[in-house]
């Protein structure tokens, strides 16, 4: 989930920051300024939304009403979905491999572990 | 000074009994004598090390941290761990490296302190994923903890105005489109940063720091004073004499970071258009307690908190004009005036919010904080999104920002490199077509 803060801060610099509104699954620097959606879940390495758009379509982003939508259709959205195949990860060891196998949804935090609720037995209490 | 039992402390099994013999000399070979290897063990964690100027300051204050420590009944261990640094690692593929590190900080974390039983805590930080990856340390182990942020960094001075890292970035784009010179760039990357401390807008690590104070972790004004000022080593000696009278009344950080903690945070976050960095690290923080606590929970705090503090990105001012307009007790202050913080929470003071902020005033001759019923916006900076391209949500942020419409024509990038490429190409123009 990468910050996006070169990319914001270039729209942004050249005075579009309003007129270009960027869309990620990744997330965002505290820097980034203009209209970015970031945490956009499910990601699209899971075949999230996201990752079936296309060139051309139409997005509504409404902040008051606190909605994102693109104009298709359940359908739309299913077929596209049924040929959607996993992008190839470029991380086959090391720790961003260990990494892909326990994070967590964006929704949830990105965590990596259980967390308390699944706790035997607190550090404090050894 | 104050005086603790080692028999039911996690120290015992390291430090206590003949048993432990062969571990006291190693002790002993690090210049404690006995009386010092009878104390509690409070481990003092800093993100130091030479990969930014958000942590090149935290050793020293480290130091001060164990000055507390020491005058206080206890003996300190200091250790250090990672950082990745998104000023550095933004852009290119490091930036990989850089969420995955806040869990890598929270599990070295974690694991140097199970490994040496050490018996409480105290973390030191300075960036964006030190500062949420040592409370989740602090939250998983649950012995009694105290969290300092390293401070921010001093503003840079270009062509009369104060400027941040930020702008160098945001030079970048205004080079690629020709309305900044070479000259000019180079002078602002030479002027951007002229202390240690982190990013100076409200960006994560401020974010972070100000949720710090909010969560209950950190102390009172802790957050504040700018990294390079050696007045905020005084926060740090009192951070290390605070975790020992934690240690001695047993109030540890599950008893601070409660729901309504975690709900005074993300308060804070909204109140100050902070980074939406927090919408991940909050949830996270909230699994080290056992707390459902998602992107959505903090998104419900965000549409009802108002947008107070006029900081960057957004805004006009920094961290350090915010520590000299009053500091995070005053915001929080007018917040709980409010209705919009609860008082009742408990934190490293040993007190309430609600004790804590018993004498604070609000400075009316500054601009950097309004009061809660004269906001700059009503609700907060960031909102929270759902909709069929984003069914378990989305976030944005709205501070600064003119219209909370738009509506677009998708241009698809796979990778961020992809997306900048044709950014600097000048190849994204609002889609016009008057079908929408």
């Amino acid at each position: 989930m990468r910050e996006m803060l070169q990319t914001t801060g270039a729209i942004y610099g050249q005075g579009k920051g309003e007129k270009v509104a960027l869309i990620t699954d990744g997330r965002f620097s505290g820097a980034t300024r203009g209209f970015c959606i970031g945490h956009v879940g499910p990601e699209a390495s899971i075949g999230g939304p996201i990752a079936l758009l296309r060139n051309g379509d139409v997005i509504d982003i409404d902040a008051k009403k606190g909605t994102i939508n693109v104009r298709l259709s359940k359908k739309e959205l299913s077929k596209r979905k049924k040929k959607w195949k996993p992008k190839k990860i470029n991380f086959g060891n090391g720790t961003l491999w260990k990494y892909a196998q326990t994070v967590g949804p964006a929704y949830l935090g990105a965590p990596t572990h259980p967390g308390a609720k699944n706790e035997v037995k607190v550090y404090a209490d050894i | 000074m104050l005086k603790f039992n080692k028999k039911k402390l996690p120290s015992r099994h390291t430090s206590v009994g003949p048993d432990k013999a062969p571990q006291r000399s190693f002790y002993y070979a690090m210049d404690l004598t006995e009386k010092d290897v009878a104390k509690p063990f409070v481990g003092v964690v800093s993100t130091w090390n030479e990969a930014a100027p958000c942590n090149i300051a935290l050793m020293r204050q480290a130091q001060s941290v164990k000055k507390g420590v020491k005058s206080n009944g206890g003996t300190p261990r200091e250790f250090c761990t990672i950082t990745v640094t998104d000023g550095i690692a933004m852009g290119h593929e490091g930036m990989k490296s850089s969420l995955i590190s806040r869990d890598v900080i929270a599990d070295s974390t974690e694991l140097t302190v199970r490994g040496h039983c050490y018996d409480a805590l105290v973390g030191v930080a300075g960036c964006d994923k030190s500062l949420p990856g040592l409370m989740m340390a602090m939250v998983r182990l649950n012995v009694p903890s105290v969290f300092i942020y390293g401070g921010s960094i001093l503003p840079g001075r270009f062509n009369g105005k104060d400027v941040t890292v930020v702008d160098v970035f945001e030079g970048v784009g205004k080079y690629s489109s020709g309305k900044m010179s070479a000259h000019a760039l180079r002078k602002l990357e030479l002027k951007a940063c002229p202390s240690s401390g982190a990013c100076g807008g409200q960006f994560t690590a401020n974010t972070m720091a100000c949720v710090s104070e909010a969560i209950g972790l950190a102390l009172p004004y802790s957050a504040g004073t700018p990294a390079p000022y050696e007045q905020r080593d005084k926060y740090a000696m009192l951070s290390g004499k605070a975790v020992m009278n934690l240690l001695k009344k047993n109030i540890r950080p599950r008893d601070i970071v409660t729901r309504k903690a975690l709900e005074n945070a993300a308060t804070i976050v909204a109140a100050t258009g902070g980074s939406t960095n927090a919408a991940l690290h909050l949830p996270a923080i909230a699994n080290e307690v056992g707390i459902k606590f998602d992107l959505m929970d903090v998104a419900k705090i965000f549409k009802k908190t108002p947008y107070l503090a006029d900081l960057k990105p957004g805004g006009r001012y920094v961290a350090k004009d915010m520590w000299q307009a009053g500091g995070v007790p005053m915001l929080l202050k007018t917040l709980m005036d409010g209705g919009y913080i609860h008082g009742d929470c408990l934190t490293v003071t040993g007190k309430t919010m609600r004790e804590n902020l018993k004498k604070v005033k609000f400075n009316l001759k500054q601009k950097v904080m309004r009061k809660h019923n004269n906001p700059l916006s009503p609700d907060g900076g960031v909102v929270g999104l759902k909709g069929n391209l984003a069914p378990e949500g989305a976030i944005v942020k709205v501070a600064g920002l003119k219209k909370l419409q738009f509506t677009g024509r998708a241009r698809c990038f796979d990778t961020e490199e992809a997306a900048f490429k044709a950014v600097q190409k000048k190849t994204i123009q609002r889609w016009r077509h008057h079908n929408y």
